[in-house]
């Protein structure tokens, strides 16, 4: 539980770790497509594809 | 973050989507097959492809290709020229009521290398063209273009809302928790909270970018009452070239003025994009992203000369880039693949946004109340924790 005492620090709480890292994925997919060809056009597609994987998966798990 | 301030970011996030959902989900839905635009104009013949043949690229004469095409519309005139880097083996060329018509009368692809015609593109009919106007401007002109640009200016405020809000109400819950076994409104937030966060980038920069977009009329009006006024003063006196103008050759010095580019397309003189006295051609880099800049050359039309050549500035520079981003196709057949899934991610979260403003102005039961608390979505709730 992130907060026991006091108000919630969600960054330092980890609520948004796994958004940034989604961003960051999404930001490195779009740009890499962007400024190369051939395999930076493979590699921005599989960036940009993972929070769409991770959504998928998450809400495919059991909940908690 | 204060109850007062949650409960001001929950206005701004419930107003800006509400307004703007019905037509973003039409942008969406009408999005999804506008990505595949290129492919399924193949697949239903309406684009050809050049014959196998072991020739050469673009040894037919470009003046010849540009004769033809006007002895097929004699009415017509020729507004440009253009080349595609993926199809190296063709010429399109694009013929209106005349050079400046708003509206194209025929686009007709070409063999580079035979300067046989290959095909005539069915222009203003057929599902996708009216996917594309739906998409475009919903057939209301520029005011229609405009207004779905304020719609996209919605959708940052609801994004950039939607994130802020993200933290306090995700406090209690893991990342990407989705309660199914909870209350049917739980489980629409959680999905809601876990697909608009994933996928928050790519929509802001496809929302962002297609705001810019919807500017394409004044920006380029702006270059044009500016950048290339400048660069083509100095011939408003000059009589207009005649008739028979050599677009060959007129390309010839923009390749020389430019080396290490390929041709965009060309304008014909008195077309919007060039003047009345030049030719002009649109370059374009050989590095994926220089492709997707252009640098003008003014050609003079009488002497084949270039006038002037210069770069866009910046708002015309943003506009380019910011086509790419928006339409996903300048990253093969996969990218457009994920740009469709995460389309259709957008639907869900702005169905479920819709769901959840619904369900919450229903009458509550009991034991609707209860869900709505179990949502961890409702302000008052989250400012009572925030008290205690």
């Amino acid at each position: 539980m992130a907060i026991i005492r006091g108000r919630p620090r969600p960054l330092r709480d980890g609520t948004w770790a796994a958004p940034i890292l989604l961003g960051a994925a999404s930001a490195l997919g779009l740009t890499i497509a962007l400024v190369a060809d051939g395999l930076g056009d493979v590699v921005g597609a599989i960036a940009l594809g993972i929070p769409a994987l991770v959504a998928a998966w998450c809400t495919r798990r059991p909940p908690p | 973050m204060s109850p007062r301030a949650v409960r001001a970011w929950s206005f701004v996030h419930k107003w800006t989507s509400l307004i703007a959902t019905v037509f973003l989900l039409m942008l969406c839905i009408t999005g999804l097959p506008l990505i595949f635009y290129h492919e399924i104009d193949h697949w239903r013949g309406a684009s050809v492809e050049p014959p196998e043949l072991d020739r050469a690229p673009r040894n037919a004469s470009l003046d010849a290709i540009v004769a033809d095409a006007r002895a097929r519309r004699p009415g017509d005139a020729v507004q440009y020229v253009a080349a595609d880097p993926d199809e190296p083996d063709v010429w399109y060329v694009g013929l209106g009521d005349t050079v400046d018509a708003p509206e194209l009368t025929a686009y007709y692809t070409y063999d580079a290398r035979t300067g046989e015609l290959l095909g005539e593109y069915p222009l203003n009919e057929g599902l996708m063209y009216v996917l594309y106007r739906l998409h475009y401007d919903m057939y209301a002109g520029l005011p229609g273009t405009l207004f779905l640009g304020l719609m996209g200016l919605m959708l940052v405020a609801s994004l950039v809302s939607g994130v802020v809000l993200y933290g306090p109400f995700m406090t209690k819950l893991p990342f990407g928790t989705v309660r199914r076994d909870r209350s049917s409104r739980a489980h629409w937030l959680d999905l809601h909270n876990l697909l608009g966060i994933a996928t928050v980038v790519w929509v802001l920069v496809v929302g962002a970018t297609g705001v810019v977009n919807t500017l394409a009329i004044p920006i380029f009006g702006q270059w044009q009452a500016t950048e290339l006024a400048a660069m083509t003063a100095g011939f408003e006196g000059e009589p207009p070239p005649a008739d028979e103008v050599s677009v060959e050759r007129a390309l010839a010095a923009a390749y020389e003025a430019a080396p290490g580019t390929t041709l965009s397309f060309i304008a014909f003189p008195g077309n919007e994009y060039a003047s009345p006295h030049h030719f002009a051609a649109f370059m374009q880099g050989a590095t994926p992203l220089e492709s997707r800049l252009l640098e003008p050359v003014l050609i003079d039309a009488r002497t084949n000369e270039v006038t002037a050549k210069g770069t866009m500035p910046w708002y015309v520079t943003a506009l380019l880039l910011s086509q790419p981003l928006h339409f996903g196709d300048y990253g093969g057949l996969w990218l457009k693949i994920v740009w469709a899934v995460l389309d259709v991610i957008a639907i869900v979260v702005l169905a479920s946004g819709l769901v959840l403003w619904v369900g919450k102005r229903q009458p509550a039961s009991g034991r609707a109340k209860r869900a709505a608390l179990d949502a961890s979505g409702d302000a008052r709730a989250l400012a009572f924790r925030e008290r205690s």
